[in-house]
């Protein structure tokens, strides 16, 4: 593989994200660090949670991703109700040609290349701790038998903050295997225009395929080449330990407010995402700015606030701020 | 750089603290100066031209020119395996040495950020003025210590005058009367003394000084203090008070003897003497001594004798007085002898006692000398002076004397000579009332000298906040102690078992036979600084269920409705628990577990509670 490869490869990555962001755009207006994020987490084969109050399109971007990509999606409302099975599938029986009956698995919603867990925290930790073995390990057991998922597998999971009835919140178990965590915010006040000119006319914006699974595989193998300087990847390292209270570094906000910190899953989440994030710039190496860009996302659902923390209403992005101003650069200078 | 400061900055302060224990001559400040100053420079400039970090210099370079760590990660790249760089990497490489082209180091590099120069040249300047300026500004403690101060040519800057004692209105006052107060009593005192005439005057012209602010704090201690010695030697002249007061007894004693024989003799002259010394004005009793003296040698023949056997008297019962109290000694040395057991079996018992009665013997026989001893030989010289002067006027019969008269020239001259007292006796006989009199003078003086200096501290002392202090000191003691509080059951009333401070520590006292009474005296204080405490001050530990708890109603966050809560108090209160945090919580999420297996409970809420009690856990 030549120079020039790579550099065609960076300019390929860049034309195939900047067709998936136009067309995604066709239909979610605004909302960009979204979309990017939930970009980063498909390339970087990651699972996504997102969290926002209804109406603000957490759902339409999710099935926008997945017109926009050659990709197979499927969707779950998650109720109280919700059984494992449903998710994941079962076995039923299947009487043959010659009469003969027997077992056979019938593959769940899970099965698809994106599979989006709507309104997740109203299922029960028992439905949703089906989903943990596939978005772990992407496969599943039924029975006996283990079944692979698809090589590009991602879990797009939505919820509502505010919405308490009737709710399981996510357990941290579960958290911690979501690449990113994304927030809905409300729209501002153009924006907001634009989305009622679009969505309230007789024309519907339609969305075509642009990307293959193939290309976004591509691309995320470009993504894990891109090189780490040892001290970019030490500051990530050191951002990670900052969020631990009984680290030595460790910031007097998190000393005061966090009960427990992001596990390692979280620093490979953050030099994950700051990869992808750094080739979707045209860039051959990660920089500390990529970092900081995916700090929050990448660790915000792995910080678990202590008491204090959760009785004064201090978010974990406000830790996460003051973790990154602590945490200097250099740390030897 | 920055270590060598800190090295420097540590030697400093390791020099001056041996400065101060008087380890290190000042002749060592310039040569320490010198050496930090060169530790330093050589610090410097190693810095300088020593080789700078490349991966630190690329990244200053990637924050200076904004580009995004490209030369940082291709020197850090190129750093740990130039030779195994993979194509993305020699990308990454080529894409920083493309971006490296447009970059001006200067506004990255170090050196040109002049902020380290500057310190060092300040911190050279500091040490410079150090190493010159303290040995000079620390000369008196030096010089204390005995080591030799080197000679610097650099001018000290002037210090600024310390401030003088300038008294308001009332302290003046004050200060005026005590000058006025007692003058022409100082100055009787001082009659005819010069000493004392010099202590008075001093003492007036530092109060005068004071009142009109001429003197400074310093000043008026030093001088002060220096007055104060004074009136002491002054006091220290007197000090065998007790002796002079047991001299005077007797010349009491002497007065009335005196004035006894004066009324036989009907001698006005006499009387007068008696009166002066049972008035204890020795120094004009003995001037009228002296003239007297002169007056009974012109006395006819017959007067003379009568005078000569007063005087005999005189001396007589001054030597049976001493005799007299002789003897009670002697009475008391016989009344121990008589008990001292010597003939007895010398067991241990009594060879104990033995010389216990011995101690005591030697200890009154030790005491009497030293108490009358030195009035004893006064009144030796008086009665030994009397004696003689009976003699010397017995020796001169009337007819010789007649007879002398008319014969030759000479004969008057050798007579009168024989008649006059033998002015040695004389003298020794007027010189015990004469010194008797200025030893009394001079204390006085003293006493009045040291009252005045006293009463001039405490004004400057009251000037200078001293006394306020004293007394808030006292007060905050007081509190401190527990002191001061009313009805505590002490001693001074009703004899009760009570509880006295007594320094650090509380002293219960003796029950008496009475039941006593609350005192409202203020207990004693103590001599240290009050950091006990009072027993009965132990808090009592609050039982959760002595805990004051009210129902009370708040507000849902989020939701319609109200909820019910019990708010306890003290509980909260640091030092007051009784149970442990870990129990208390074991019991309340107990509690709320079983509440909600009982209640029909939203499942979501159920894991807020369980999450609630999670949070709270240590």
């Amino acid at each position: 593989m030549s120079e020039q490869t790579v550099e065609e490869r960076i300019v390929r990555f860049k034309t195939d994200y900047g067709c998936l962001r136009e067309e995604i755009g066709k239909v979610i207006v605004g909302q960009e660090d979204v979309i990017e994020g939930v970009a980063v987490s498909l390339i970087a084969g990651g699972h996504v949670l997102l969290e926002g109050v209804p109406g603000l399109g957490k759902t339409r971007l999710v099935k926008a991703l997945s017109e926009a990509v050659h990709l197979s999606f499927s969707r779950i409302q998650f109720t109280p109700d919700l059984m494992p099975a449903d998710v994941v599938g079962t076995q039923i029986v299947v009487a043959d040609d010659s009469g003969n009956k027997h077992f056979d698995f019938r593959p769940g919603p899970i099965f698809a290349n994106i599979v989006l867990a709507d309104e997740i925290n109203r299922a029960t930790p028992k439905t949703q701790s089906a989903l943990l073995e596939a978005m772990q390990e992407a496969s599943v057991t039924v029975g006996t038998k283990t079944h692979h998922l698809e090589s590009l597998f991602m879990v797009l999971a939505t919820q509502n903050p505010l919405e308490m009835e009737g709710t399981y919140p996510l357990p941290e178990a579960q958290l911690d295997r979501f690449f990113l965590k994304l927030k809905v915010e409300f729209p501002g006040h153009d924006v907001l225009h634009t989305i009622l000119d679009r969505t309230t006319g007789n024309v519907e914006p339609t969305i075509e395929p642009v990307v293959t699974g193939e290309q976004i595989l591509q691309m995320r193998h470009l993504a894990l080449d891109v090189p780490v300087a040892r001290h970019v990847q030490d500051y990530a390292v050191r951002v990670v330990e900052a969020t631990h209270p009984e680290h030595e570094h460790a910031p007097d906000i998190t000393k005061r407010f966090v009960r427990y910190g992001a596990s390692p899953r979280g620093a490979q989440a953050l030099i994950l995402a700051a990869k992808v994030k750094a080739v979707m710039d045209g860039r051959f190496n990660v920089a500390m700015d990529d970092i900081r860009v995916v700090l929050k996302p990448a660790l915000r659902h792995r910080l678990i606030l202590n008491f204090e923390g959760e009785a004064e209403g201090i978010g974990q992005d406000k830790v996460l701020d003051g973790i990154s101003d602590s945490v200097r650069e250099v740390c030897n200078e | 750089m920055v270590r060598a400061l800190v090295v420097a900055a540590v030697v400093a302060v390791l020099a001056v603290v041996c400065h101060h224990l008087h380890w290190l001559t000042p002749s060592w400040w310039p040569v320490l100066g010198y050496s930090m100053m060169g530790a330093v420079a050589l610090a410097f400039i190693g810095g300088l031209l020593g080789r700078y970090d490349a991966v630190l210099l690329a990244q200053r370079l990637d924050r200076v020119h904004g580009l995004k760590d490209r030369l940082g990660t291709a020197v850090a790249l190129a750093h740990m395996a130039p030779d195994k760089l993979t194509p993305f990497q020699e990308a990454q490489a080529k894409d920083a040495v493309q971006r490296s082209r447009e970059v001006s180091p200067s506004p990255a590099a170090p050196w040109a950020f002049p902020m380290e120069g500057l310190a060092v040249v300040a911190f050279i300047g500091l040490a410079w003025v150090a190493a010159w300026y303290w040995p000079a500004a620390w000369t008196p403690s030096q010089e204390a210590a005995g080591v030799s101060v080197v000679a610097l040519n650099v001018p000290l800057p002037a210090a600024e005058p310390p401030p003088s004692v300038l008294l308001d209105p009332d302290e003046l006052e004050a200060l005026q009367q005590r000058l006025d107060e007692n003058q022409d009593e100082l100055a009787t005192l001082a009659e005819n003394d010069p000493e004392m005439e010099r202590f008075i005057e001093k003492m007036n012209r530092v109060l005068e000084k004071i009142a009109e602010g001429k003197l400074t704090h310093r000043e008026v201690a030093e001088q002060t203090a220096e007055l104060e010695e004074q009136a002491d030697a002054l006091l220290g002249e007197a000090k065998d008070l007790q002796k002079q007061e047991e001299l005077a007894k007797k010349f009491d004693g002497l007065a009335k003897d005196i004035e006894k024989e004066a009324k036989k003799l009907k001698q006005d002259d006499l009387k007068e003497l008696a009166k002066l010394l049972e008035k204890r004005e020795y120094e004009k009793a003995s001037q009228l001594f002296e003239k007297l003296l002169e007056k009974f040698a012109q006395l006819p023949p017959k007067e003379q004798r009568r005078l000569a056997k007063a005087f005999e008297n005189l001396a007589k019962k001054l030597q049976s007085r001493f005799s007299k109290e002789l003897e009670k000694l002697q009475k008391k040395q016989s009344r121990l002898a008589r008990k001292n057991p010597q003939d007895s079996s010398p067991n241990a018992k009594n060879k104990r006692r033995l010389n216990r009665l011995q101690k005591k013997l030697d200890q009154l026989q030790r005491r009497y000398n030293q108490s009358t001893g030195e009035a004893q030989k006064e009144l030796d010289k008086l009665s030994r002076a009397m004696k003689d002067m009976a003699q010397r006027l017995r020796r001169q019969p009337p007819q010789k004397r007649k007879k002398g008269q008319s014969q030759s020239k000479n004969q008057p001259k050798a007579a009168e000579k024989s008649n006059r007292m033998d002015p040695k006796t004389m003298k020794e006989l007027t010189e015990a009332l004469r010194r008797l009199g200025k030893k009394q003078r001079r204390s006085r003086l003293g006493k009045m000298g040291k009252m005045r200096m006293a009463d001039l501290k405490e004004i400057l002392k009251r000037r200078r906040g001293q006394g306020q202090k004293k007394e808030r000191s006292r007060l905050a003691r007081m509190r401190r102690g527990g002191q001061g509080k009313q009805g505590q059951q002490g001693k001074s009333s009703g004899e009760e078992g009570g509880l006295q401070r007594k320094g650090l520590e509380w002293v219960r006292l003796k029950r008496g036979k009475n039941r006593g009474a609350i005192s409202k005296k203020q207990a004693q204080i103590g001599e240290g600084s009050g950091q006990g405490h009072h027993p009965h001050n132990h808090r009592h530990g609050t039982e959760l269920r002595n805990a004051k708890m009210r129902p009370d109603f708040v507000p849902g966050q989020r939701r319609k409705g109200r909820s019910k809560v019990e708010l306890l108090y003290g509980a909260a209160t640091e030092g007051t628990q009784v149970k442990g945090y870990g129990n208390v919580h074991i019991d309340f999420s107990m509690r709320a577990s079983r509440q909600m297996a009982q209640e029909e409970v939203p499942p979501g809420y159920r894991q807020i509670v369980e999450k609630y009690f999670r949070l709270i856990r240590k």
